[in-house]
């Protein structure tokens, strides 16, 4: 069918630039929370404004859920959950020694001799490229958790 | 050894060893990646909350205090 060819493809060039914008807006952002001085108002303002819109997916979200459930009249069926195998496992237990690392870190002394994550974030702050690419790697894990 | 250099040493192992993992989850496009695992608690509200929660936090810790 014609229309629905037209449609298939308006919807896939939408597609196609979708992602490049997000990344370029994100981007974008990163180089504006980067721009800013930490205990400024300008720094809290962009966070807040960061915040403020993942909430706001969020909230979306949740409200749109319930209004699709009201619309089936009656609750739609649960995902199918993913195999968990090996990788996930060391991925984990990576990210658990990461936890229990900078927990140790934190409370082992001079920081100079034990620094954490945070505290080498701190010195990396000097470079406003270091900077944008952490403000990045935060939106980017803010919009995976709030992509359906 | 300095106490720094083995706390650096021991950073980049934890650190460059999950970003490999991510990495190799990602070029074998396997069903089997810390995502998987990731995605199927976000299917619940509550970890779903608090793994948000626990980002607004990180980004007011490194951004805004």
């Amino acid at each position: 069918m014609p229309g629905v060819d037209a449609r298939d493809r308006r919807a896939s060039t939408s597609a196609r630039w979708h992602r490049p914008l997000l990344v370029a807006l994100g981007v974008g952002y990163a180089c504006v929370l980067a721009a800013t001085t930490p205990f400024s108002t300008g720094s809290e303002i962009a966070t807040a404004v960061a915040l403020s819109g993942v909430s706001a997916v969020v909230l979306d979200q949740h409200l749109g859920a319930r209004r699709d459930r009201s619309a089936v009249l009656g609750r739609l069926p649960a995902p199918t959950p993913g195999r968990i195998g090996p990788g996930a496992l060391v991925s984990l237990a990576l990210l658990a020694l990461i936890v229990g690392f900078e927990l140790f870190s934190f409370f082992a002394g001079s920081r100079f001799d034990h620094p954490t994550l945070s505290s080498m974030e701190t010195s990396a702050d000097r470079w406003f490229a270091a900077k944008a690419a952490i403000a990045f790697v935060w939106l980017s894990l803010g919009w995976y958790l709030v992509r359906r | 050894l300095t106490s720094r250099l083995v706390t650096f040493v021991i950073w980049g192992v934890l650190v460059g060893g999950l970003a490999l993992c991510t990495v190799w989850a990602l070029v074998q496009r396997s069903a089997t990646s810390i995502d998987t695992l990731v995605r199927s608690v976000l299917q619940h509200a509550v970890p779903r909350l608090a793994l948000l929660l626990g980002w607004m936090w990180l980004g007011w810790h490194l951004f805004a205090r």
